[in-house]
C-alpha cells in the first residue's frame, strides 16, 4: 500500500468523526430511554428502520426529504407514544428484563410487518440534489450529505440539551429519572413523563433512520447491525449518560476509522474491543448515573 | 426441487434432485450432504470451490457461473480500456477471495499494477473509513469484490465520495435484484458481469422465448438474472431425466454430462470433470438514464462466448486427467 501522507490521516480522522456522529445520533435515543426509564430498548433499531420507510413512503406519494425531516420524527415519536402506553407501561415495576424481551420480541414484529408491506427486497433513496457531491474540506473530498448529517446532529443534540435543562419539563424529567417516588409525592405524573420521553427516544431513533437511508438505502434489516453498534457507544459512554454517549459515538466513530486504515479487516472488531477494554479498565463507568 | 421416491424404487437419493440459489456457503454445505447422499445437486450460486475435485461429486453441477470466469470476462474488458493501476475493495470471505484471485490471474496477461487490496467484513453498512485510503490510492480501475447489500452500499457510498469522477468501478457480478435495490444513482457507470440479461432476446431465439413466457405468468414482467439461472438449473435435471427416460440417478447424470442445451440464454453444457456449465459471460455497464422500462437497468457491452479456455483447467482444480 502507498505511504501514509497527512492529508489522508486528517480525512481519515474527519471521517471517523463523522461516523461518529451517526452512531451519537442512533445511540442518544437509546440511552435517553435507559437513563430516564431504565428500559433497554431492543426495538431501537426498528423503530429507526420504521423512520427510513415512512420517510420513503412520503417521498413516494409527493413529498420530499425536507418535510421528512420534520414528519417522520412526529410519525415515529407518536408511534412511540402508543408502544409505550400499551406495551411498555404495564411492565414498569417487573424489572428490567420485562420490557427488554418485549422489546425484543416487538422489534422482530415490526421487521416483519415491513416486509410484508414494502417486501424484503429493498429499495433505493436517493440523496437530496442540493446535498449531492463532494466538497474540499481542507484535506480531500467530502461527501456533502454527510457534512449535512453531523450538522443534523449537532442541531438534534443542542435541542435535546435545551430541552431537558432548560425547560420546567426538562427538570421534571430529570428529577423523575433521578427519584420518581419524590416527584410522585410532589403531584407529578410520572406515567405521562415516561411517555413523552419515550416518544422523544424513539422519534430521534426514527429521525436517524432517514437520515442514514441516503447513506445505504433502505431494506427491513437496517436497525440490526446499528443496534449492536450503539449498544457499544452506550456502554462505553455509560449506560444512560447522553453526554458520554456523545464521546463514546465520535470516539467509536474515530477508533473504527483509524483501525480501517490500518487493518481494515479488524475495523468491525475493533469496536467491541473497545467495549471490552472499557469494561475492564472501568467497569463503573457502564452503569453511570442519567446526566 | 424435489421428487419423492415411489415404492420399490431404488437406492436412497434416487429420483430426488437439488436445485438451490444461496450464498456460496450454504450451497457447499448442501453440496457434502447430497455428495454423501448420492442426490444430484444443480446449484445456482457462484463459487470456484464447488468446481474443486475437494467438494465435487458426480452428482454436483454447477449451472451458474463461477467467480473465476465473471472477473476474467470482466477483467478482460476493462483492463483493456480503462488502465492499468488497479485497486481492490474486498468482502472478507471466500467468495471475496476468489473474485480478487481470477482479477489478478487475468490481470497477468495485461500486466496490471496491483496497488492494494483493502479487505472490509461481510454484512458492512459504512465504507466512509475505507473510500478516502482507496482514493489515495489513485487507481484506474477499483475492483469492488463484494455483492449482494455490501456491494448496493459500497456503491452508493463510492457515489458520493465522488469516486466515479477519477475511477472506473468494476465489480464481476452486477445482479439485476441488487441495481433495482441500490436505484441508478449508485450503479451508475459501474461495470460488471453476469450471467443473463433479458435484453439479449434480441440475439437468442431461446431467450425471447423464455422472456415472453416469463411475461405472460407474471403479468408483463421480465425476468432476472437469477429468476433465469432458477429457471435454468430446473429445466437442466428435467430435460436430463427425459432424455435418461428415468429418475434413476446414474442414468440423469450421464444425460446431464451429455446435455447440449439452449434454453434461455444461448448455447451450454457441462464440462465432463467438473460439471461446470459452460456458457457466455456477459459483460454489462449500469444504466441510469433513456431506460425504456423498469427493467431496463444494464446495457450490454460485450460477450464472452462459451469457451473452456476461460475456465480453470480441469488440472487446476485437482481433477485427473
Amino acid at each position: 500500500m502507498a505511504g501514509l501522507s497527512f492529508d489522508l490521516i486528517a480525512l481519515q480522522l474527519f471521517a471517523g468523526l463523522a461516523l461518529g456522529a451517526i452512531y451519537v445520533l442512533f445511540a442518544i435515543g437509546l440511552s435517553l430511554i435507559f437513563g430516564m426509564l431504565t428500559v433497554v430498548n431492543f426495538a431501537h433499531g426498528a423503530f429507526y428502520m420504521v423512520g427510513a420507510y415512512v420517510g420513503l413512503y412520503l417521498i413516494s406519494i409527493g413529498g420530499n426529504f425536507w418535510i421528512c425531516l420534520v414528519a417522520v420524527p412526529i410519525a415515529i415519536g407518536l408511534f412511540g407514544l402508543a408502544v409505550e402506553r400499551v406495551l411498555i407501561r404495564p411492565l414498569y415495576g417487573r424489572g428490567i428484563d420485562y420490557p427488554l424481551l418485549l422489546t425484543f420480541g416487538l422489534s422482530y414484529v415490526m421487521v416483519e410487518c415491513v416486509r410484508i408491506a414494502f417486501g424484503k427486497t429493498g429499495y433505493p433513496f436517493d440523496t437530496p440534489e442540493v446535498l449531492q457531491g463532494a466538497v474540499d474540506i481542507g484535506v480531500g473530498y467530502f461527501p456533502l450529505y454527510r457534512l449535512f448529517v453531523i450538522g443534523a446532529t449537532a442541531v438534534v443534540l443542542l435541542a435535546l440539551w435545551l430541552f431537558l435543562e432548560k425547560t420546567s419539563f426538562g427538570l421534571i424529567i430529570r428529577a423523575g429519572a433521578r427519584d420518581p417516588q419524590i416527584v410522585r409525592v410532589l403531584g407529578v405524573d410520572v406515567s405521562r413523563v415516561w411517555l413523552i420521553v419515550f416518544g422523544i427516544g424513539t422519534a430521534i431513533a426514527g429521525f436517524a433512520g432517514l437520515l442514514a437511508a441516503p447513506l445505504q438505502g433502505v431494506i427491513p434489516e437496517m436497525g440490526g447491525t446499528i443496534l449492536a453498534e450503539a449498544f457499544v457507544v452506550t456502554v462505553v459512554g455509560g449506560m444512560g449518560s447522553i453526554g458520554g454517549a456523545v464521546l463514546a459515538g465520535l470516539l467509536v466513530g474515530v477508533v473504527v476509522s483509524m483501525t480501517s486504515l490500518f487493518a481494515p479487516e479488524m475495523a468491525k472488531v475493533s469496536i467491541f474491543a473497545l467495549m471490552a477494554i472499557v469494561l475492564i479498565v472501568r467497569p463503573q463507568a457502564s452503569s453511570a448515573a442519567p446526566d | 426441487m424435489k421428487r419423492r421416491r415411489g415404492r420399490g424404487a431404488g437406492r436412497e437419493g434416487e429420483g430426488e434432485f437439488r436445485r438451490r440459489s444461496l450464498s456460496a456457503a450454504v450451497q457447499l454445505a448442501i453440496n457434502n450432504v447430497t455428495k454423501e447422499r448420492g442426490v444430484i445437486f444443480n446449484s445456482i450460486s457462484q463459487s470456484d470451490a464447488i468446481n474443486e475435485a475437494a467438494d465435487l461429486s458426480k452428482y454436483t453441477f454447477h449451472e451458474a457461473l463461477n467467480p473465476h470466469m465473471t472477473s476474467g470476462a470482466v477483467g478482460r474488458y476493462a483492463f483493456a480500456k480503462f488502465g492499468k493501476k488497479v485497486a481492490f475493495l474486498t468482502a472478507d470471505y471466500a467468495y471475496g477471495h476468489e473474485m480478487v484471485r481470477g482479477f489478478l490471474e487475468v490481470g497477468k496477461e495485461f500486466n496490471i499494477e496491483n496497488l492494494g487490496d483493502i479487505r472490509h467484513p461481510l454484512g458492512t453498512t459504512d465504507f466512509s473509513t475505507l473510500l478516502p485510503r482507496l482514493q489515495a490510492l489513485k487507481p484506474d480501475i477499483l475492483c469492488i469484490s463484494n455483492f449482494g447489500r455490501d456491494q448496493q452500499i459500497a456503491l452508493k457510498q463510492a457515489t458520493d465520495f465522488g469516486i466515479k469522477k477519477s475511477i472506473q468501478i468494476i465489480a464481476p457480478l452486477l445482479s439485476h435484484a441488487s441495481r433495482v435495490a441500490a436505484g441508478p444513482q449508485a450503479f451508475e457507470g459501474v461495470v460488471g458481469g453476469c450471467s443473463f440479461y433479458w435484453g439479449i432476446e434480441d440475439k437468442f431465439a431461446s431467450t425471447k422465448a423464455f422472456n415472453d413466457a416469463f411475461r405472460k405468468m407474471y403479468d408483463g414482467k421480465l425476468p432476472t438474472d437469477y429468476g433465469a439461472l432458477g429457471y435454468g438449473g430446473v429445466r437442466t435435471v428435467l430435460e436430463a431425466v427425459k432424455g435418461a427416460g428415468s429418475v434413476e440417478t446414474n442414468k440423469v447424470v450421464a444425460a446431464l454430462e451429455a446435455l447440449k442445451y439452449d434454453y434461455y440464454k444461448g448455447p451450454q453444457y457441462y464440462r465432463k470433470c467438473d460439471h461446470q456449465s459452460v456458457q457466455s459471460v456477459l459483460v454489462i455497464k449500469s444504466k441510469s438514464k433513456d431506460m425504456k422500462n423498469e427493467s431496463d437497468v444494464f446495457e450490454v457491452l460485450s460477450t464472452e462466448e462459451p469457451n473452456e479456455k476461460y475456465l480453470r483447467t480441469c488440472e487446476a482444480l485437482g481433477h485427473k486427467s
